[in-house]
């Protein structure tokens, strides 16, 4: 064993034992809520957009669908993700249990401010959104700019994954220290997310 | 041994416990006779612990002296349910709902609902299946109606509230909106119960008093506004469930918080 895999197992264990004594100190119990209206949310937010196909605005943040023009601080700038109406195939996989991932190309169009992109993917609605890589084509002189994500796979199961991908862009640069996963897009402070219809990515056997 | 109920006891709940409870393998007739010394027909008595009529004040006082008990907590169960009952006819016919017969049960599956959901922790963590069960099973009071653990447990799997997988469960949503006509009238009378509860808990029973908050807040505000009000009393109860919710307990109280905002 390495000193890297000891160092991250003695911090994986530390980290499980003190997620216990916080659950035994504070409580890791649930709570919810019923009634005769749906509540707002980001998911809910979501899902509206990628049903019907437009913008909509939630908690200061603009959710729009694929191909959507954009409204608030980005007005009149679109994402196009594209379209797949068969599954993705992930066909790079190495080895068993190695992590797969597929392309997912993208355009975007119309920001005459000052922008980045990041990108997150997530199986529901509901997150949690886990960051992806995120690849620019920079030899596009004119015209829409053409970027990819790597969109990943589950491989120890024969259904197909589902997901969402998310193409987030921020006015400027994106916070210095954004996280990996977060539980929400609004976590990762961005100002306007273009998502995509819900994709599926088989693993061929 | 499973957990002990803490769903809400209705009076035909209290008399049946009552009868069963003492250990001497009362049936309905003996309890009747030589325990509520003939106050009641055994007949009535019958119709009382199901539900299907309630018992007068005196009976009641007479059921509390056989529980040591001071009659004032029974006899608001007994008001709460006179007051659910008259709600839930009343309700009936705002609904065109005359179909389903009468009764103060109709609260249950939002009683079972509310009590799956939180039982998930709220992170979105696994828990075994079976251990949820378990929860939802303590909300089920009447035994002969087990069956309701497994209905509800579908219910949230069809509405996407929860994701289960090699026999764990773990919460995807936590806000369960009712939509069919018996979910919406369940969810009516639970409402009202929480509410007839926290009434006479303040108004009637001082040793209880303390544990529910009545507050009405007021306010002029633009008509514009409302729905970003709305949103941000949601954003605050929810914040405030999250940030004290527990894990089940000896030392716990399932909490309900019902929060109205009405123009009138």
């Amino acid at each position: 064993m390495t000193s890297d895999m000891r160092r991250i197992r003695t911090g994986l264990i530390a980290a499980s034992l003190l997620a216990a004594m916080l659950c035994s100190v504070a409580g890791c119990g649930g709570s919810g809520s019923s009634g005769f209206d749906v509540v707002p949310s980001e998911a809910r937010t979501i899902q509206h957009v990628i049903d019907a196909g437009d913008c909509s605005d939630f908690d200061g943040q603009t959710f729009c669908a694929s191909g959507a023009t954009a409204t608030g601080m980005f007005k009149g700038a679109l994402v196009k993700i594209e379209d797949h109406p068969e599954p993705l195939v992930c066909d790079d996989l190495g080895a068993i249990d190695e992590k797969c991932t597929v392309p997912l190309a993208f355009t975007t169009e119309g920001f005459d401010r000052p922008s980045s992109l990041l990108a997150a993917v997530s199986e529901t609605e509901n997150g949690p959104w886990t960051l992806v890589n995120l690849t620019i084509d920079e030899s596009v002189a004119d015209g829409p700019r053409t970027v990819s994500i790597d969109v990943p796979a589950r491989t120890d199961t024969t259904a197909p994954t589902q997901l969402i991908a998310a193409v987030m862009v921020f006015r400027g640069a994106p916070p210095t220290e954004i996280p990996a996963v977060t539980p929400q897009l609004a976590d990762f402070g961005v100002d306007l997310v273009y998502v995509s219809p819900r994709l599926q990515v088989v693993v061929p056997r | 041994m499973p957990p002990k109920s803490t769903a809400p006891k209705g009076i035909k709940d209290i008399f049946y416990e009552t009868r069963v409870l003492t250990g001497r393998e009362y049936t309905v007739t003996r309890f009747a006779k030589e325990v509520l010394g003939g106050a009641v027909d055994p007949v009535m008595l019958g119709y009382i612990e199901k539900g299907k009529r309630f018992p007068n004040e005196a009976l009641v006082r007479r059921l509390a002296a056989v529980r040591n008990e001071p009659p004032a907590p029974l006899l608001a169960v007994l008001y709460r349910d006179r007051m659910l009952y008259a709600f839930g006819r009343e309700l009936r016919r705002a609904l065109h709902d005359r179909e389903v017969p009468e009764g103060i049960e109709d609260a249950d599956l939002a009683v079972q609902v509310s009590r799956a959901i939180a039982a998930l922790p709220d992170d979105g963590g696994w828990i075994p299946v079976k251990k949820w069960r378990d929860q939802i099973a303590v909300a089920v009071r009447d035994k002969s109606k087990a069956a309701d653990v497994g209905r509800v447990a579908a219910l949230l799997k069809e509405r996407n509230l929860v994701e289960v997988a090699k026999g764990k469960v773990r919460r995807v949503s936590r806000h369960f909106v009712a939509t069919t006509m018996d979910e919406r009238r369940a969810l009516a009378m639970e409402f009202a119960a929480i509410f007839a509860k926290a009434l006479l808990d303040k108004l009637s029973l001082p040793e209880r008093a303390e544990l529910s908050h009545v507050r009405n807040n007021y306010l002029h505000i633009e008509r514009s506004r409302l729905p970003e009000f709305y949103a941000r009393l949601e954003k605050a109860a929810r914040g405030l469930a999250e940030e004290f919710a527990a894990d089940a307990g000896a030392g716990t109280e399932f909490l309900n918080v019902l929060v109205v905002g009405t123009p009138v």
